[in-house]
This record gives structure tokens, C-alpha cells and sequence, in this order.
């Protein structure tokens, strides 16, 4: 189910380190790039490409949390929930997005668009927080008007990639209106 | 505020990588040129040993001493470079590889030629995308220069760094599973010893450094060891260091400071601008979620290793989270200690089992139920899990507990006496997302 280009990706980091088992990890996350997540055949195909056995790709493709072993929405949406950022309000931020999106953390929309998650792993942007990772860009210093605009883009972004079916979700979560931005530190 | 110029982080507020050429124009690479062309690969670890450099990952152990071990034997050797910064409250080593990849770079390289390894790996955490790419882009000029790759310098010494993305797990920070990731494993640590000195990857010889003690590297020897101990307390606690500063303040952020200059009061104060909320700081957090909590008696503590050891804790990484006296600080340590459930990587039973538990009586206390025998009950558990597992994440595990029991008691038992959390979602300071009027339910931690 690889295409050759992943293929080719994978068997470039085989050539790539002094042994070849260091190369299962990154082959992964090319298996994944392509494919979104890691369904057992693609985790088979890594390892015979690699020359290991999979058993050896399915051990990090279940350890890992980003690596997924279940297929979740295209985009994800990642709260951190950590100490620092649960102290700027990260909790209300993923409420926030919950309420936006219409689905609840933990849960992708029907269409699968959108997969929404609160972590309790910090992501070093605890100087800026609350933040979440969409997909791998960092959003960081979300003020409730800077999650409004986020809303705005991820249903935006969803409407484009679903041919015209509508979300049913509230752009501007009725709490998050007519509140005053958050003074900003360094 | 103390008059200082920071050096590790020279561009307070840049937002882009400092090239190659910039980086040379302010003498980048000199120090590296220097070990090449004028010194042995021991005068450059005694150079290091003289300096006082301590490891600025968590442990402190003496960065110079640790190249020492490597042996001096054929065969391939290596070099790590810990770029795994996942401890809640840590954000320097990113600042450092997204601003100044090639002052990282030039210290990999000097590490690398000091213990005889020609091939350095990165391992930087898969999350950290932006400081991935940056750091390639570093290699391929650098290396386009003439400064890495066969034959660097011209010197007869040949350097290959390659850039390794993690993909999600606390655990390969610790160095033997960053070790055991790297080679294609599940990232469970192993036990020692032998120490990676002597088997590290691939079962050979491999030093393993923060980010943070490579990137003081390069400074040293183009400067010197004598240069070098003017700035801190000598000579335990030599060179800058960078506090990275969160949780409730109003300036959040990385401050670049002389070791033992400044004390925890004067970093909120003076560099943090105070607590975000005026409220008088509860505890600060000096390592992360890794270390026991400092109590507000003990704020005029100074941040060097030595004195927050002798304050009953560890700088660790110096990650301070502040917490004001409106954050409920059982709320806290179970949010701490949700990480190190999640984080446990599962190979020994008291730490996979023990900080589930933890965690599960620390949310049933928070939420005013259990008993007051549950108090005991942590700390025993904490017993049965410190000490006797592989690695230190066990012993961390158990530092929000114990010391959040040990030295906020009545804390604990006003919540059990109220038969709820004294304190309103996270009391009223979580920024502007302060609501007031019932707010947002997520059920995400409250479970
Ligand atoms: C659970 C755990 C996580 C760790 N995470 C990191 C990390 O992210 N970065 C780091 O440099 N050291 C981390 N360490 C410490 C490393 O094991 C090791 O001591 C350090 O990289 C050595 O480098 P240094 O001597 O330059 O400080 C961690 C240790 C443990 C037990
Ligand atoms: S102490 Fe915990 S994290 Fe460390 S090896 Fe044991 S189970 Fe894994
Ligand atoms: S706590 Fe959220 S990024 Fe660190």
C-alpha cells in the first residue's frame, strides 16, 4: 500500500544510519505521512522494507503517541493540558474549540475532518500558553479572540476539503464573546 | 536587575535562525577552529574540566569529567546530543536550536572531536518540527563550508551530525532510552551499569549532552576555562544558565542568567514582572514536574545547583512554574502526576502500576472525596516507588506527591473537610480566559 515514492523515502534512511533498524522509526513516520495513520499492512510493509521483523515496526508504531495505530480525523487539534498552560486556561481553551467544532475532545467530526485532543504532554511552549498543535504548526498565545479566528480556519479549511458539506458548528462560541484579550508577556 | 549581557541567547525576541555567515561575523566557530588546528582531543577535555561546565539537562554532572570516561579505544564511538525537552515548563533548548542552530552545531562538533566520535546524533523530539528542519539546514552550510563532513577543517578529522525526530515520549529523554529509540527499539531504559561511556549506542562508547551544555561549548574554548569561571559561583557553579520562567507570572519566558546570581524571588520579580495575578506565589516549581516544590519561605533561595539542593530540591533543567495562592495545589500535583501516568514507559511495575494510582487518589482527593488516611496512603505508595525502579522518572513521579502532602497538609484536608475543591477551576488567574460565570465544562481533567 506504499506508494514508490514512500518507498523510495524509506530506503534512503535505511542507507542513512550505521545500522539499519535505526531507520524503522523515521520509516514509520514516512508510512504515515502518506497514509495518515498505520494500519498493520503499511507497519508490515516498513518492516520488509527495513529488514526487520514486524513485530519490531509494530512495537514502536504502538508505543509512540505520534504514531498512530487507528486512523483519526485529517487534521488534529492538540490542547495541551499540562501544569503551565492548565494555569493560563487551557482547559477553557479546549471547551472553547470543543464548542466551536460541535465534537468533544477525544472525538472526530462525521465527516472526519477534524479530530480534536487534549494532552497532558507540554510541547515547550509553555512561555506562550494556552497553545495547541494543529497538525505539526504550533498555535501558540490563544487568546479568545485568537481561538474565534482559529475556529473560523479549521471550519474554513473543512468546508474546502469536504465538496460543500456543511459543518454544523458555531464559529464564535457564545462565552468567548466580548472578552478582553490577554495582556502579553515577553 | 544585575547587569549582564546574555550569551547563549544573544537576540532576546528574534524570531529567525542567525546564519552561518552572521554567526561568523560575531566570531562563531572560532572556538571550534581553535580545538583543530591547536589542540589535542584531551587538551579540550581538560579545557571543559577546568571550565566547571555541569550538565544543563537535569543532573548537573560535570560535562568535562563525562568525556573523560569515554575510552580511548579504535572503533566507532558517538555523540548524543539530548534534544528530547519534554518536562512540562522546559522551552530553552528550542530557543536555542530555532535561534542559534550553529552555536549548537559548533559545540556537537567540539564534543565529538573531544571524545573521538565521527558520527554525532541529535535526537530532537518529533514535536519540535521547526527546530528540525532549521538544524539540517545549519548542517548541509556548514558542512557546505567546509567546517563538517570528510576531512573537516582540513584536519584530517571527519564529522558527520545527523538530525534523529523522536515521535512522542517523555521517556527518550532519559539517556539510555534515547539510546534504545535511536536504535530502533521501544524506548525503555536500561539498566546500568554498564554506562553509555563505555556501552552506549550500538553497544559503543557514546557521551550523551543537553542541548544547553553544548551550546556553552563553543564559548569556552574560544574564551577559555579562566574567562569562563568570572561568570556564576565558582567553582561548583560556573557559566549561565537559562530559567525558563511559566505558569503564573506576567512575563513568561527564557532569562539567560549568571548561575547563582539571582534568587527565585528576584526572577519573578524583577525579570517575571510578578505573579500574572498580584496574589502573593504559592510554591514555585524549580524543575519542572520533576523536582519538589520550593514554598514561599524558601524563595530567597539562589538559583545555582548548590543552594536549591541544600533548599530540599534540584534546579534540575531550572523550568520554574509559579503558582500563585489561588492555585489549588492538589489540582496541581494531579495534573503533574497525569503526565508521569501517561509518560511511564511500562517496564517496571511500581512505576507503570504506582503512578496510576497516585494519580487516581490525587483526583479523588482534589474532588473533596477519600479519607484522610489517603494521605498516607501516597505517601507509602511513593515509598514503594522511589528507589526501586530502573530509571529517575519513577523518582520524579513521586515528587508532586510527597511534597505537595508534606508541605501543603491542610490544604489536602480542607479539601476533604469541605467535601470539595476549595479553589474555583483553577482559582482566578488563568489569564484571559477567566470567565467567572460557570465557564467552559470539559470534563477533560475533571473527569
Ligand atoms: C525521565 C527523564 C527525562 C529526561 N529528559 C531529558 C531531556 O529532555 N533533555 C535532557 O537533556 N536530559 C534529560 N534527562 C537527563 C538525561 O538522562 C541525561 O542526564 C542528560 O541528557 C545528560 O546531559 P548533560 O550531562 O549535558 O546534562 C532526562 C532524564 C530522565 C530520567
Ligand atoms: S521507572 Fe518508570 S519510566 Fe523508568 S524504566 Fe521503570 S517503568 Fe520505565
Ligand atoms: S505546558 Fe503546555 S506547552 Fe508546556
Amino acid at each position: 500500500m506504499l506508494t514508490p515514492e514512500t518507498r523510495d523515502k524509506i530506503l534512503t534512511e535505511v542507507e542513512r544510519y550505521p545500522q539499519r533498524r535505526t531507520a524503522v522509526l523515521p520509516a514509520l513516520k514516512h508510512a504515515q505521512a502518506q497514509i495518515g495513520w498505520l494500519p498493520p499492512e503499511a507497519i508490515g510493509e516498513v518492516a520488509d522494507l527495513v529488514g526487520v521483523s514486524h513485530a519490531a515496526a509494530n512495537e514502536l508504531a504502538t508505543f509512540y503517541s505520534m504514531l498512530r495505530t487507528r486512523p483519526g480525523g485529517r487534521t488534529r487539534v492538540e490542547v495541551c493540558l499540562q501544569l503551565p498552560c492548565a494555569l493560563a486556561g487551557a482547559e477553557r481553551l479546549l471547551g472553547a474549540l470543543a464548542e466551536g467544532l460541535g465534537i468533544r475532545p477525544g472525538e472526530a467530526t462525521t465527516d472526519g475532518a477534524i479530530e480534536l485532543i487534549g494532552t497532558p504532554e507540554c510541547f515547550g511552549a509553555c512561555h506562550r500558553a494556552p497553545m495547541c498543535r494543529v497538525n505539526d504548526d504550533y498555535r501558540e498565545h490563544l487568546t479568545p479572540e485568537a481561538t474565534c479566528a482559529l475556529i473560523e480556519e479549521l471550519t474554513a479549511d473543512r468546508r474546502r476539503t469536504t465538496d460543500g458539506r456543511r459543518p454544523r458548528a458555531r464559529h464564535s462560541p457564545s462565552s468567548l464573546v466580548g472578552r478582553p484579550a490577554r495582556a502579553e508577556g515577553a | 536587575m544585575i547587569d549582564y549581557k546574555p550569551i547563549l541567547l544573544p537576540h532576546p525576541g528574534r524570531t529567525t535562525p542567525v546564519s552561518l555567515e552572521e554567526y561568523r561575523q560575531k566570531g562563531g566557530y572560532r572556538g571550534w577552529e581553535k580545538a583543530l588546528r591547536e589542540m589535542s582531543p584531551d587538551d579540550v577535555i581538560e579545557e571543559v574540566k577546568a571550565s566547571g561546565l555541569r550538565g544543563r539537562g537535569g543532573a548537573g554532572f560535570p560535562c568535562g569529567a563525562k568525556w573523560g570516561f569515554v575510552p580511548r579505544i579504535e572503533g566507532p564511538k558517538y555523540l548524543c546530543c539530548n534534544a528530547d525537552e519534554s518536562e512540562p515548563g522546559t522551552f530553552k533548548d528550542r530557543e536555542i536550536m530555532e535561534i542559534e542552530p550553529h552555536m549548537l552545531l559548533e559545540g556537537v562538533a567540539i564534543a565529538s572531536y573531544a571524545i573521538r566520535a565521527n558520527d554525532a546524533f541529535i535526537y530532537i523530539r518529533g514535536e519540535y518540527v521547526t527546530a528540525a528542519d532549521g538544524l539540517e539546514a545549519a548542517i548541509e552550510e556548514a558542512t557546505r563550508a567546509g567546517l563538517f563532513g570528510a576531512d573537516a577543517l582540513g584536519k584530517g578529522f571527519d564529522l558527520r551530525i545527523h538530525v534523529f525526530r523522536g515521535a512522542g515520549a517523555y521517556i527518550c529523554g532519559e539517556e539510555t532510552a534515547l539510546l534504545e529509540s535511536l536504535e530502533g527499539r521501544r524506548p525503555m531504559p536500561r539498566s546500568r551499569p554498564p554506562f553509555p561511556a563505555v556501552e552506549g549506542l550500538y553497544r559503543r562508547p557514546t557521551a550523551v549532552n543537553n542541548v544547553e551544555t553544548l551550546a556553552n561549548v563553543p564559548l569556552i574554548l574560544a574564551n577559555g576555562s579562566a574567562w569562563y569561571q568570572t561568570i556564576g559561583v565558582p567553582p561548583r557553579n560556573t557559566g549561565p544558565k537559562i530559567f525558563c520562567l511559566s505558569g503564573r507570572v506576567k512575563r513568561p519566558g527564557n532569562y539567560e542568567l549568571p548561575l547563582g546570581s539571582v534568587t527565585f524571588r528576584e526572577l519573578i520579580d524583577q525579570y517575571g514582572g510578578g505573579t500574572s495575578t498580584g496574589a502573593p506565589v504559592k510554591g514555585v516549581l524549580p524543575a519542572g514536574a520533576s523536582a519538589p516544590i520550593i514554598t514561599a519561605d524558601r524563595l530567597d533561595t539562589r538559583l545555582d545547583y548548590d543552594s536549591v539542593q541544600e533548599a530540599g530540591s534540584m534546579l534540575g533543567s531550572a523550568s520554574l512554574i509559579v503558582l500563585d495562592e489561588t492555585v489549588c495545589i492538589v489540582r496541581a500535583a494531579a495534573l503533574m502526576e497525569e503526565f508521569f501516568r501517561h509518560e511511564s514507559c511500562g517496564k517496571c511495575t511500581p512505576c507503570r502500576e504506582g503512578t496510576g494510582w497516585l494519580h487516581d487518589i490525587l483526583v479523588r482527593l482534589e474532588g473533596g472525596r477519600g479519607s484522610e488516611s489517603d494521605l498516607e496512603l501516597l505517601m507509602s505508595l511513593s515509598g514503594e516507588i522511589s528507589g526501586k525502579v530502573l530509571c529517575a522518572l519513577g523518582d520524579f513521579a513521586t515528587s508532586p506527591v510527597t511534597a505537595t502532602v508534606r508541605g501543603f497538609r491542610d490544604e489536602y484536608l480542607q479539601h476533604l473537610e469541605l467535601g470539595r475543591c476549595p479553589y474555583p477551576d483553577w482559582g482566578s488567574g488563568a489569564g484571559s480566559w477567566e470567565l467567572g460565570d460557570g465557564g467552559w465544562q470539559t470534563g477533560a481533567h475533571r473527569g
